[in-house]
């Protein structure tokens, strides 16, 4: 019920259009339900003029049929053409505003579906765009989508079509059996005996049928997993020969998702064949009521004609009741859904804007402790302490695992520590907005992501309408023109699934000349060159220098080569800090700074001693 | 397909070769193709056999009862109604009744059957199309697209032609038969019928186009907007970091008033279609109460009650077999670009294939050679011309040089995932093209940059190659590549893509895959460039011994990782500019000297600025 009331809210201000819609149902329902009408009347209008009991049957007459009596000329000797010329127009006449009732009620109910649906879809992104990371890292971003699309999806059909559908079979049936019962109440009630029964086999039926639907889906997926899979690895399904492997493989699950859509067609055959019978037995009953009442001269053969119209009108569509409730039943799933999207508390924007103020690169952290599992034993940071100063150069350092990209979304943040705090330029960050934060903080992140869009447009990402030299300069920087000629369509070519793939050095380039274009005042770069080959990275390091000159910058690095340039160096072990020094002081301690400087010397020792003399020989 | 070529699957062919093509794949499943369509003409046949029997029971056995029943009151005498003949067609009525849910019970059987089995046979053709296509293909297309195809464009084509065909063989014997019926009784209503046809087919069609034009697009811009999110979500943290949040918003409602205009618009036409079809069945429905009125009252009658309600209830109910008819019309123009993309797959020529009577590689020692080797991705831009190289058997060589010169273009023909444009590739002095692929790609040790895990558990991973690997294989082989660690997690899953490990882990582990299968030639594509520095340290010791006494081909962009090959090759443009080793090279001083050195100095220099 909450669930339903949640499903109408998406309706918001369109609320009354879709009511309306449904009221323009409605008539056109009552419209069509006056067609068996006139064909009740034509025919005992031909009968009783040939046998002259016309006064009779107008004294006899139900309420509806009284009144288009009514509405005619009287019938006479010579005007019978005429009569039936109004019965006909009457019948178009009726035909018109059903279809017109019924064209502008679908209309209008497209109109405030669609505009509902708009409106939450707009709702919900930027929504999502406004959630904590924490919620990211709980819901699977796939499952996210499938929320966003496919339960959508869901929602529209059952406004935009099941409800209308539902609120139309019900009209029908109800205005209908009134119709029935006004000519006579016992035969309704015999014509329409075994709807309850058939439909309660629909509800029956249609719950199964979801079941073994959900298998099927289930079944579908694997099927469609073992595809993926499959094409994201065909290189090493060829490099390993395993063709015929892997065919078999998918013609297993092939074989199983045909067979769970055998039994499922076989549910259908079952029901569509039983509900057939038992409605066709239901009409055959209905005649035979109708011939008794007729031969008992309680109903005219009129009355009898309409009669059978309307029982056929509410008896096939009973069938269908079913399916739509069930699929109404998963709107409210699918509802469900959303809702725990949209009632999860977005991240809170308030505090001092930065706009247009700029930040001098103090950072301090203290006592920081962190852990994104806040029931977790061990913290993924536990009292992390350090002051950078305006300007510095400082490098993190540590085993993956070690915290390091925490510290950065701390400072962005992403996340708020669970103690201690984090001042900027002598300022808690908690007191400053957020969005100017971060745009004051150039993050590169790790796993560099580029939007599909043009190698400018993710260059410009955060100003479209930025001057090109700008992009130029900063496309310079991060070393991405190097490689724009090597591109199809230079700096306009698309990347990502509908364009080109960019290798991952590349992406790394353009992501760094996205952070540069917004002149951060402080620049991290989370291990934002690891792909970059160390010549190019070299340069890139060139290049920052210059224009990060006096700002401070944070690396972090496991390339001891990406972190050549720094002034000092924080070694971050299990969440807290081991080491801390300028790179000479570290070399001198036996630590993991000196470890992992061992480890990459090393492998070049022996040339090293090779090359020594060679060395020499060109100095001299 | 690709990309290009996607374009051009627009559905703009021509639907009857699409048809006739898509038919064959039902003939496959005569007996069910056969049957349904006998059942459903039977059905059809049933439906109007209905108002029939409504109009016998009031011509033959009501009206003349009634006016029996007139002329005993007229006589003052009473009459007993004799129920017989109303027993007899309401019999028939329930026979009628009987029949039909048999044939539904046979219909929906074997139109199931066949549409569950046609989306088999289009799944498994197009899967084993797939694993046999080359490289090349795939650089092309997007794995997306080549998914949808097997998955949504498979479902929509073999719905159209079980369920599709269904539709349209009802509606067509509906009309036929309901057509027959009333002309029998009367060819003045039968005509009103038969003129109304056409007019509703047209009309029917024509909305039906209508809406298919702005469902298609909206199908369109449900991608762009499955996209669109796709992207933000996963993208949320740049979007974030870059404050865009609120632009984001923006964009998407651009995108999403187009989509609500679209769907709208086939919303619209869709709330037209049902009134414009029942009105005009309505207008013959007037007409038949009109003329079928006026031959009822005619004295003496043209026409009974019976026929008069009988007509009526055919004129109602004319437009719902054009209803199926055009919707199967409607459906099979809807998936025509999903069929021309499905048999498109099917009909892409395999680059690589056996030969006729290509034999099987035995044993392969591992000489590798170049003859006059030719290359090219596209014509216009060679990436070898004239290439020649000899390596032999059990010698590791190194293929240095910068991005795009070639050097994984010479391991590709050597894995044969293309081959030469020209000239000739020997393996063991036969050219290769002659044996089999599957025998040359079994004796191959294949590492790739991005390491690829397919879900399950590491140990399922590692035995990919061989299956019947013993345990202690698959220490060996771990042992070999320094990945001792993982023993004790074999069982652990990697997740999707192998998602749940880290790069390292995930090269390790495909480290140990490739040598379990004991490889005569061994190939490492930038196979050390995603790892960091102590899991390559690791494997270092591992690939000297992995090298011994095997021929193998290494591309590694960290020189310490080649050092020990017998032989390093510096390629530039295609070309080798020099060849030797690492030892040999450096006193050269040429480009792998100035490589080396400014790699150390940059080492060096990171302790100097220190």
């Amino acid at each position: 019920m909450e669930n339903l009331r949640k499903l109408f809210a998406v309706l918001d201000r369109w609320k009354g259009n879709y009511l309306f819609a449904g009221f323009l149902m409605l008539i056109a329902i009552f419209v069509r339900m006056l067609e068996p009408r006139i064909l009740q009347i034509a025919i005992d209008g031909v009968v009783q003029y040939k046998e002259g009991h016309l006064q009779k049957i107008l004294q006899e007459a139900d309420i509806v049929a009284k009144y288009l009596y009514g509405i005619l000329p009287d019938i006479t000797a010579d005007n019978r053409t005429y009569v039936l010329l109004c019965i006909g127009l009457l019948f178009v006449c009726i035909a018109t505003l059903k279809s017109l009732a019924s064209f502008a009620g679908s209309v209008v109910a497209a109109k405030s579906t669609e505009s509902a649906i708009k409106n939450l879809r707009i709702k919900l992104l930027s929504h999502i765009q406004s959630l904590p990371m924490g919620h990211f890292s709980k819901v699977p971003s796939a499952d996210m989508i499938q929320r966003c699309t496919g339960d959508i999806d869901t929602i529209r059909n059952f406004i935009g079509q099941q409800t209308i559908e539902f609120v139309r079979l019900t009209g029908i049936f109800v205005i209908a059996f009134f119709m029935m019962a006004s000519i006579h109440f016992w035969y309704a009630v015999i014509s329409v005996a075994l709807v309850p029964i058939v439909l309660g086999m629909a509800f029956y039926f249609f719950h199964l049928e979801s079941k073994i639907w959900q298998i099927h889906e289930k079944e579908q997926d694997k099927l469609t997993a073992i595809i993926q899979e499959n094409l994201s690895g065909i290189r090493v399904v060829q490099a390993f020969a395993k063709e015929e492997y892997e065919i078999e493989k998918f013609v297993h699950q092939n074989i199983a998702k045909r067979e769970v859509g055998i039994r499922h067609v076989d549910y259908h055959k079952i029901f569509w064949s039983i509900t057939d019978l038992l409605l066709n037995i239901q009409i055959v009953m209905s005649l035979l009521a109708g011939t008794h009442f007729v031969l008992n001269q309680q109903i005219t053969l009129g009355e009898f004609a309409g009669f059978f119209t309307y029982a056929v009108m509410v008896t096939f569509p009973i069938r269908g009741v079913g399916r739509i409730v069930t699929q109404m039943g998963m709107a409210a799933v699918g509802m469900e859904r959303i809702s725990q999207i949209l009632e999860t508390p977005p991240e809170d924007y308030s505090g001092k804007s930065l706009e247009g103020t700029t930040i001098k690169g103090k950072i301090e952290f203290q006592d920081i402790v962190f852990s994104y599992d806040e029931s977790a034993e061990t913290k993924t940071l536990n009292k992390v302490s350090f002051t950078i100063n305006p300007g510095e150069k400082v490098a993190i350092l540590g085993p993956s695992g070690a915290g390091k990209s925490t510290l950065i979304a701390l400072l962005g943040r992403f996340y708020e520590p669970n103690a201690g705090q984090i001042l900027l330029d002598d300022e808690p960050i908690t007191t400053l907005e957020k969005t100017a934060l971060r745009k004051k903080l150039g993050i590169v992140h790790q796993k560099s992501f580029l939007f599909s869009n043009s190698v400018q447009g993710n260059i410009a990402y955060m100003n479209p309408s930025v001057a090109k030299e700008k992009i130029d300069q900063v496309a310079t920087a991060a070393k991405v023109y190097d490689f724009l000629d090597k591109l199809p369509n230079g700096y306009e070519t698309q990347v990502g699934e509908k364009g080109v793939t960019l290798s991952g050095g590349q992406k790394q380039r353009v992501s760094l000349a996205r952070t540069l274009l917004g002149d951060p005042d402080i620049l991290i770069l989370d291990d934002s060159t690891s792909a970059v080959d160390t010549e190019t990275e070299f340069e890139i390091q060139q290049a920052l220098k210059e224009k990060m000159k006096g700002k401070t910058t944070l690396i972090i690095a496991h390339r001891l080569t990406s972190i050549q340039q720094a002034d000092r160096v924080i070694v971050l072990d299990k969440g807290k800090i081991i080491e801390e020094g300028t790179p000479k002081e570290l070399l001198k301690k036996d630590g993991f700074y000196k470890k992992i400087h061992t480890v990459q010397v090393s492998l070049e020792e022996d040339i090293q001693n090779e090359l020594g003399t060679m060395d020499k020989n060109q100095e001299n | 397909m690709d990309q290009q070529t996607d374009h051009l699957h627009t559905g703009k062919g021509a639907l009857w070769p699409f048809l006739k093509r898509m038919i064959h794949y039902s003939l496959n499943y005569k007996n069910w193709l056969y049957s349904f369509i006998f059942w459903i003409m039977i059905t059809a046949i049933v439906d109007a056999i209905f108002p029939l029997l409504l109009l016998g029971l009031i011509d033959y056995a009501i009206t003349p009862q009634l006016q029996l029943m007139k002329a005993a009151m007229e006589n003052g005498t009473t009459h007993t109604t004799d129920f017989a003949q109303v027993f007899k067609f309401l019999g028939l009525f329930a026979l009628a009744g009987a029949i039909q849910a048999f044939a539904v019970y046979m219909f929906v059987r074997n139109t199931g059957r066949m549409a569950e089995y046609v989306m088999y046979d289009l799944r498994e053709q197009m899967f084993r199309k797939l694993q046999r296509l080359s490289f090349s293909f795939y650089d092309r297309s997007a794995s997306g697209w080549l998914l949808s195809r097997l998955t949504s464009d498979t479902d929509r084509v073999a719905e159209v032609i079980s369920w599709g065909l269904l539709d349209a063989f009802w509606g067509i014997t509906s009309i036929v038969f309901c057509q027959i019926a009333i002309f029998y009784y009367n060819w003045k209503l039968g005509l009103i019928i038969f003129v109304s046809v056409p007019i509703l087919l047209v009309a029917s069609v024509k909305i039906r186009m209508l809406v298919l034009k702005y469902s298609r697009e909206s199908r369109k811009i449900n991608s762009d907007i499955t996209a669109f999110y796709n992207e933000n979500i996963n993208g949320v943290m740049i979007n974030k970091s870059t404050g865009q949040e609120q632009r984001v918003g923006q964009d998407f409602n651009v995108l999403t008033s187009k989509m609500k205009r679209s769907s709208y618009r086939s919303s619209y036409y869709t709330a037209m279609y049902l009134p414009v079809v029942i009105f005009i069945g309505a207008l013959a429905a007037a007409f038949v109460v009109f003329f079928g009125g006026n031959m009822a009252i005619a004295l003496p009658p043209v026409i009974t009650i019976g026929v008069l309600i009988a007509s009526f209830d055919y004129a109602l109910k004319i437009f719902l077999p054009i209803i199926d008819i055009s919707m199967f019309y409607a459906q099979a123009q809807g998936c025509l670009s999903a069929g021309e993309r499905i048999f498109s797959l099917i009909d892409e020529k395999e680059e690589i294939q056996n030969q006729e009577g290509a034999s099987d590689f035995k044993d392969i020692k591992g000489a590798i050679t170049f003859s006059n080797v030719a290359f090219h991705y596209n014509e216009n831009n060679p990436v070898l011309t004239d290439f020649n190289l000899k390596i032999e058997a059990g010698t590791s060589v190194a293929l240095v040089g910068a991005t795009g010169e070639g050097k994984s273009t010479i391991v590709n023909l050597v894995a044969r995932f293309y081959e030469p444009t020209n000239g000739q590739l020997l393996v063991d002095g036969v050219d290769y093209t002659t044996k089999s692929l599957q025998s040359l790609r079994s004796n191959l040790g294949i590492v790739l940059q991005t390491p690829h895990l397919f879900s399950g558990t590491i140990q399922e991973n590692i035995v990919y190659g061989r299956q019947e690997a013993t345990l202690a294989d698959i220490e060996q082989a771990l042992a070999l590549v320094g990945g001792q660690d993982f023993l004790p997690r074999l069982k652990e899953e990697v997740g999707e893509n192998g998602d749940q490990l880290s790069m390292g882990e995930r090269q390790l582990i495909s480290f140990a895959r490739a040598i379990l299968t004991d490889p005569a030639i061994f190939i490492m594509d930038e196979a050390t460039s995603s790892i960091d520095t102590l899991t390559e340290a690791r494997i270092q010791q591992g690939i000297e011994k992995m090298l011994n006494q095997r021929t193998a081909i290494i591309i590694a962009h960290r020189l310490s990782t080649i050092k020990n090959c017998d032989r390093i090759l510096v390629i530039q443009k295609g070309n080798i500019i020099e060849d030797g080793s690492h030892r040999e090279l450096l006193m050269a001083k040429g480009k792998y000297y100035d490589l080396y050195t400014h790699q150390l100095r940059e080492e060096r220099l990171g302790e100097l600025t220190s």
